[in-house]
């Protein structure tokens, strides 16, 4: 069953041979990243030895990627979570603040944080290594996949709409997207049940629910690259929005590009082009492009094109002056359209 | 290495996305019924309340590991909203609901009505509600809101949660009029509390 997409592995890494050590490297580079990120969102190991949950101070502040607030190691706010609550306490100012904060990630990296950044972006990341080592058959995106993505824009409104709607029918907001679907927080949740006696008495259905959603996820994990970034992640969806525009983030350089595909084809997520919503910012695509089009951009730049699909148009010319000089030209301003 | 059979590009391969959607539904459902089995009809009291551990290793040596139906509850000086000071001590000869909450919790607040309706159905019961870090006049906005005849108890600086063992809230915890701990309750049932609050309150009583 997995042969046929072994071979694929096997012509991609075919691929980043032939470019070098770059891509093997750089992916390694953001697990580090993505590891170091995990424990700097964990660094309460007080809270972890004691299975309980902290009050300092600075969990007024939200960390970048989805993170439960009630994992004993956590040290910051969710901004999902804060989100939520600040719509439940229809408060301004606290609006302002999770408002303004999220704009600012948004702004800075989009889902570069989703790449880099988020703990359970990681664990998956991580999932994704153990089925691709089991030799389990990989489901590569497909019109299934990119219909599924748009279910996280419905996770994004039960964000929004949740607290609120509960507000006003129940006079006490809730977050909805906490209680009834984030894995996230069903994973501290599991430690701190399993810890606590007096809370294993207090379980019910939704915490059957809600396991069974991870187990469920963990699972597809196995065989679908990063499925609740892809389908669920409200966070996501939300940074999806800024991903054109944000200061970090891969850039394709069109003078450069031969619309050859290879940087579509490869990407694991439902990108149609490089750096589109779906875009984790992972570079992948840029270990496999064989002209050295792709890159990653620090700073504000002018909006750029990449190959949807494999285009004839002038592809001759565009591969004989964008392959050679690619290379050491990395100041090269984009063309401007 | 040359393959025999090379895949175009943007083809899914092998397995079907249909086949993954049902394992993924079969684990959803097996695992719900499975956790539900497990942790369904486990109402085994808890009656240590070594809650959700606690960061003050000194107030919970005196009760964790006890495997005692029921021990002291660590007195604490509760400071009252209007301002007057009074121990936790003061209440004993009477049954007590202790309950930690903030005003930003609203599964703490879901409780309150049945901690109300426990403090009418059974006489002479308490209800102490202890906030937890928030201010006097953000706990007298939601006392105005929220007409409940409770003993209204400020913590701005969690001294009186620090004694007990909780980090986590709704904390609620019924204590008898000799001022032990008959149960804790981590948590909030989404079908509310009123049952397990007036199964404890009863064995309090007994």
């Amino acid at each position: 069953m997995g042969r046929s997409n072994r071979s694929i592995d096997k012509e991609r890494d075919g691929r980043s041979m032939r470019k070098g050590h770059g891509g093997i490297f750089s992916r390694a580079k953001r697990h580090l990243v993505q590891l170091f990120a995990a424990l700097l969102y964990n660094l309460d190991f007080q809270g972890i030895a004691t299975m309980s949950v902290g009050r300092a101070p600075s969990k007024g502040v939200c960390a970048p990627g989805l993170h439960c607030y009630s994992c004993p190691g956590a040290v910051a706010a969710c901004p999902v979570g804060a989100l939520q609550q600040a719509l439940a306490s229809a408060s301004l100012p606290m609006g302002f603040y999770v408002g303004g904060t999220l704009l600012a990630f948004g702004a800075l990296a989009g889902r570069t944080i989703c790449g880099w950044a988020c703990p359970f972006g990681f664990l998956q990341d991580m999932i994704d290594k153990v089925g691709r080592a089991m030799h389990l058959p990989e489901v590569r995106k497909d019109t299934w996949s990119r219909r599924l993505s748009w279910l996280k824009y419905f996770m994004l409104a039960l964000v929004i709409a949740g607290p609120v709607v509960t507000l006003m029918t129940h006079d006490l907001g809730k977050p909805l997207f906490c209680s009834f679907v984030c894995p996230a927080g069903t994973l501290p949740g599991i430690a701190l049940v399993a810890a606590s006696p007096s809370l294993q008495s207090m379980v019910g259905v939704l915490f059957s629910w809600k396991v069974s959603l991870l187990l469920a996820l963990i699972v597809a994990a196995l065989f679908v690259y990063r499925p609740f970034c892809r389908f669920l992640c409200p966070l996501g969806a939300l940074y999806g929005f800024f991903n054109r525009f944000c200061l970090l983030r891969y850039t394709v350089d069109t003078e450069a590009c031969t619309n050859c595909g290879a940087c579509v084809e490869a990407c694991r997520m439902d990108v149609k082009q490089v750096g589109d919503r779906e875009c984790i910012q992972c570079g992948a695509c840029k270990s496999v492009c064989e002209f050295g089009a792709i890159r990653f951009s620090v700073g504000v730049r002018k909006r750029d094109a990449s190959p949807a699909a494999p285009a004839a148009s002038d592809n001759e010319a565009n591969v004989k002056t964008g392959a050679t000089p690619s290379h050491g030209d990395e100041s090269k301003p984009p063309r401007t359209a | 290495m040359a393959n025999s059979n090379q895949i175009p590009h943007g083809k899914s391969t092998g397995i079907s996305p249909k086949i993954i959607l049902a394992i993924v539904a079969v684990v959803l459902v097996a695992a719900f019924a499975g956790i539900s089995l497990l942790t369904g009809g486990n109402a085994k009291d808890s009656d240590d309340y070594a809650g959700m551990g606690s960061r003050t290793q000194s107030s919970q040596s005196a009760d964790s590991g006890s495997s005692a139906s029921s021990s002291e509850a660590p007195d604490v000086t509760l400071n009252l909203v209007d301002g007057s000071q009074r121990q936790l001590s003061d209440s004993r000869g009477h049954v007590v609901i202790l309950s930690f909450w903030a005003t930003w919790c609203p599964y703490c607040i879901e409780e309150m009505p049945d901690i109300q309706q426990i403090t009418k159905d059974y006489e002479g019961v308490e209800a102490i509600l202890v906030n937890c870090g928030e201010d006097a006049a953000t706990v007298e906005d939601f006392m105005a809101e929220n007409p409940y005849d409770f003993t209204w108890v400020l913590d701005e600086d969690y001294a009186v949660q620090s004694a007990y063992p909780t980090s986590g809230i709704p904390y609620t915890l019924v204590i008898d009029a000799e001022g032990n701990v008959v149960k804790a309750f981590s948590g909030s049932k989404a079908s509310g509390m009123y049952n397990d609050f007036a199964a404890a309150v009863e064995e309090a009583m007994k």
